[in-house]
Formats: structure tokens, C-alpha cells, sequence
């Protein structure tokens, strides 16, 4: 999952937002609408996806199950309900939308690992499967191949802990300005 | 309404001399955005602190004060930031006033509300609130006191029955949304004081001491929390168990730094602006009147001559 397209699809997210601006009351295309909608899924921003849904004139949300179903996705992910998710984002999408929910489901399956990794210290390989979407026997595959053990017999999965990310370092000049400033300031 | 926002936002920009100032425009903006749903272009303006109000000639009116407050604190709310929501409602309760406002009723009834699903208590109110909300606004707010007392029981059963007993007054005064999320922050509340006595807790005793309805429940809800990092725990499905961690942070990383770095740089310019205001009402001529009028009151014939020399 590239950065740069994340970041494409936020440009295209905030060109949306000042457009819908500036149509005011008339309404937006079904095309917008439903890419913005994706958009706001793909940076799990689900209160913006919630308020944007609520102000999509009836009428648009009649023509375009579509967006019925894009939304359906959203409802899934504000109930955390990972099933769900990756069963509703398995449709048929047109071209508009197909790049922006399959990074969608994507970037779910990638939270859903991290969290499985800093939550859990063992978890049932039914579990895990449904946390990332694959059925029970790909999912101890996936597990394996990450390094896990795997506990064949009970089917348990024990997740191996991320490494911390190194730390950030800074300039020793730029150090000593700071602590100068702050040294000044403490003075006054 | 949506039509409405694009040329406020406009408006705004044009009549500010600098984005730290408040206009009457703000709150009609908040409110534009709050009825169209869309609240995002209200965000830029909100999250800039207010240093100063603009005069417009005395048509700047304590009510646009009250309301950009109000309708800034649910806006937040409605985005989840619940942390700025309850400044915002501070704000607009600790307004010096003298008469009882509605705003200010609505906006304490909210403060309560977020500061239970925030903190867990109602925060104490800073010394400078004014006397009529102790006297007046409190014991119009009846119901949301009872939640609060009811709240910090730590019984979620009770509190059940409280919002069921005054669900028509939450619903006509549109905070129940606000409630329910109040009976979903006491049970994650009451599983966060299990860490204080426990070191791992199996997830049925869990259940129990919390009153869900099973340990599944009770893993659902230990997971969301340590999504959203409100505690620091790792769940043991293999024998159905929870250990709980201390906050792994030790606070001695480069990145720690880094962090206290900007927080103290915050503060510097915080201390600056406000020794440029302190300074802007210390050559004020109707402040130095007023406090050298004090002093002079056994001078009177010098004492105008004296001001003229300011």
C-alpha cells in the first residue's frame, strides 16, 4: 500500500470537501459523494464518514446503492465489526471507487494486525482469521510466515511483539539553541 | 444551510485582523456548519485560541461570545474531541455574568455530561465562575446531577435505571446521545479501576465485577480500550485471561524530549503574549484612572491635571 497513494487520495479528499463547499446547496454528484465517502473510510475518519452520510439528500441515496454500500462498510467499521468489514467490501465496485476500498480493506487488515500484536499475547486462530478476513487455515499460513508460533494441535497463534521504532535524533548545535533559549527565558 | 458556509468562512477571513480574533460571525458559522452537518470548516477556526474580540462598533454582544462557545464545545463533541469540547464549555460557564443565560444552562448541562465521559467526576469549576450558576442554573439541572451522583457509584445497573427514569427530559433537551455514551464511559471506567487492585483477571470475573453479559463482552470492550490506548493490558486467549502492564513509557527516550521540547515551547510564547496584554492594559488611560484614582482620593485638585500628563 503505497504512501503516495494514500496521500493522492487526500488531495483528492480535500478537493471534494471545497468543492461540495462551493456547490452550497445544491447537491454534489453520486460520484463525489461516494468518493469522499470511501476517502473518509480509507482515514478512518468515521465521524466525518457518519456526518457526511447524514447530509446526502435522499434522493442521491436512493439512485446510487452504491453509496448504500459503501456506507455499509462504514456501519461495519464504527461496530468493529471485522467480519463484517472485509464481507462488505468484497462487492463488485465500480471504477470510481475500486482503487480507494480496496486500500480501504487494506489498511483495516493492517490495524487489525498491529492491534492483534500489542493486544494479544495468544489468540484462537478462529479469532485471528476473523480480525484479518482469511479463513482459519491461510490465516495460521499468514501467522507462520510472520514468524508466530502456531500451536497446531489447539490451534493457537501467538503473536511476536513489534520491535519499538528507533528514535528520532537531533542536531547537538540545534540541542544547545534550544536549551540557550530556554536557559533566557528562565532568566527574565 | 450549506450554501451559507463557504461565504462566512470568507467573511471571517476578511473582518479578522489577525486569526486570534473573535468576530460575531464565528458563532454564526458554528451554527451553519452544526445545522448542515458538515462540520469540518468550522474546525480551522475553532482550533486557533482567542486572544482577542473584535469591537465592531458595541454590536459584538455577549450572546455571540456565549454561542460561539457553546456551539464550538458540540461541535467537538460531535468529532469525539471531547478534551476541547469540555474546555469550550468551561468557557462558557465561567463567563462573568450576573443574569442567567439559557446558553450558559445548556452549555453547564453539556459540561456535566462530557466532563463525566472525560474525567469520570464532575471537574471543579475554576474560583472565577460567576455566583449565579451555583445559586440558579444547578438546581435547573436536576437530572444530569443525579447521573453524575449516580456515576460516581460505579454501578452500572444503577445508572441504567437513573437515564431510564429521566429519559424524556434527556431527549427533549437532545443530550441523550450524550448520556448513553455516559453508561458506555462508566463501565470502561470501572474496568480501568480494576487494574489498580489486580495484576491479571480472568475474563468472566471481569464480566462479572463490571456486569456484562459474558466474557466475550468483556474481551470486546478490553480491546477497544486498548485501541484507543485508555489502558495497557494483553489478553491471554488461550487461557481466557487479562494481565494488565504498567504505562510502558518511561519518559527517557529522544522522542520523550522531543515532546517536552514543544510543550515548553508552547509555554514561552504563551508567557509572552500574555506579557504584551499585561503591558496593553497597563498604559490603558482608563485602567491607570482608575487604579491612580484610588490613590489620589486625598488629592482632588491634582489629581485630573496628573492623568492629563499620561
Amino acid at each position: 500500500m503505497a504512501a503516495s497513494q494514500i496521500r493522492d487520495f487526500a488531495q483528492l479528499g480535500n478537493e471534494i470537501e471545497r468543492q461540495e463547499l462551493e456547490y452550497g446547496a445544491s447537491p454534489c454528484t453520486p460520484k463525489m459523494y461516494s468518493q469522499l465517502l470511501a476517502i473518509y473510510l480509507l482515514q478512518n475518519d468515521l465521524c466525518g464518514a457518519k456526518f457526511l452520510w447524514k447530509r446526502i439528500p435522499q434522493s442521491i441515496k436512493q439512485s446510487n446503492p452504491e453509496l448504500a454500500n459503501i456506507w455499509l462498510v462504514g456501519q461495519k467499521m464504527w461496530l468493529k465489526d471485522y467480519a463484517g468489514i472485509y464481507e462488505a467490501s468484497q462487492k463488485e465496485w465500480s471504477d470510481d471507487v475500486k482503487q480507494i476500498l480496496l486500500a480501504v480493506a487494506d489498511t483495516v487488515r493492517q490495524r487489525a494486525l498491529r492491534l492483534v500484536r500489542l493486544a494479544y499475547s495468544s489468540i484462537g486462530a478462529d479469532d485471528f482469521a476473523v480480525f484479518i478476513g482469511m479463513s482459519a487455515d491461510k490465516a495460521i499460513q499468514a501467522a507462520q510466515e510472520e514468524g508466530w508460533e502456531v500451536d497446531q494441535q489447539n490451534r493457537i497463534i501467538i503473536p511476536k511483539k513489534l520491535e519499538p521504532t528507533p528514535p528520532v535524533t537531533i542536531m547537538n548545535e540545534q540541542h544547545l539553541a534550544v536549551l540557550t533559549d530556554y536557559v533566557n527565558f528562565m532568566e527574565n | 444551510y450549506a450554501r451559507g458556509i463557504s461565504p462566512l468562512v470568507q467573511a471571517i477571513q476578511k473582518i479578522q485582523i489577525h486569526p486570534a480574533q473573535l468576530t460575531s460571525i464565528h458563532a454564526n458559522l458554528c451554527q451553519l456548519c452544526l445545522l448542515s452537518k458538515n462540520l469540518k470548516p468550522a474546525l480551522r477556526f475553532l482550533d486557533i485560541d482567542v486572544t482577542e474580540i473584535s469591537r465592531e462598533g458595541v454590536r459584538f454582544d455577549a450572546k455571540d461570545f456565549l454561542l460561539y462557545y457553546y456551539y464550538g464545545g458540540m461541535i467537538y463533541t460531535a468529532l469525539k474531541n471531547y478534551d476541547k469540547a469540555l474546555y469550550f464549555f468551561e468557557i462558557a460557564v465561567t463567563t462573568p455574568s450576573v443574569a442567567v443565560s439559557h446558553i450558559m444552562l445548556e452549555a453547564y448541562k453539556k459540561f456535566i455530561l462530557v466532563s463525566l465521559i472525560l474525567h469520570g467526576k464532575i471537574i471543579s469549576l475554576p474560583k472565577y465562575t460567576a455566583q449565579v450558576l451555583q445559586r440558579y442554573i444547578k438546581p435547573l439541572c436536576q437530572p444530569y446531577m443525579d447521573v453524575a451522583n449516580t456515576y460516581t457509584q460505579n454501578n452500572s445497573a444503577d445508572l441504567r435505571v437513573i437515564v431510564a427514569k429521566h429519559t424524556e427530559v434527556f431527549n427533549r433537551d437532545n443530550n441523550m446521545g450524550l448520556v448513553k455514551q455516559c453508561t458506555t464511559s462508566l463501565i470502561k471506567k470501572n474496568i480501568q479501576r480494576l487494574t489498580k487492585t489486580f495484576l491479571t483477571l480472568s475474563l468472566t470475573d471481569m464480566a462479572n465485577r463490571v456486569q456484562l453479559a459474558g466474557p466475550r463482552e468483556a474481551e470486546k470492550y478490553v480491546l477497544q480500550m486498548i485501541e484507543d490506548r485508555e489502558i495497557f493490558a494483553t489478553i491471554n486467549q488461550k487461557d481466557g485471561m487479562v494481565r494488565f502492564h504498567d504505562n510502558p513509557e518511561k519518559y527517557n527516550s529522544p522522542n520523550m524530549l522531543l515532546e517536552l521540547d514543544k510543550e515548553m515551547q508552547l509555554c514561552i510564547q504563551l508567557d509572552n503574549q500574555l506579557r504584551e496584554m499585561d503591558r496593553e492594559i497597563a498604559v490603558n488611560p482608563q485602567y491607570v484612572q482608575k487604579s491612580s484614582g484610588i490613590h489620589e482620593d486625598d488629592l482632588p485638585g491634582t489629581s485630573s491635571s496628573k492623568i492629563q500628563a499620561y
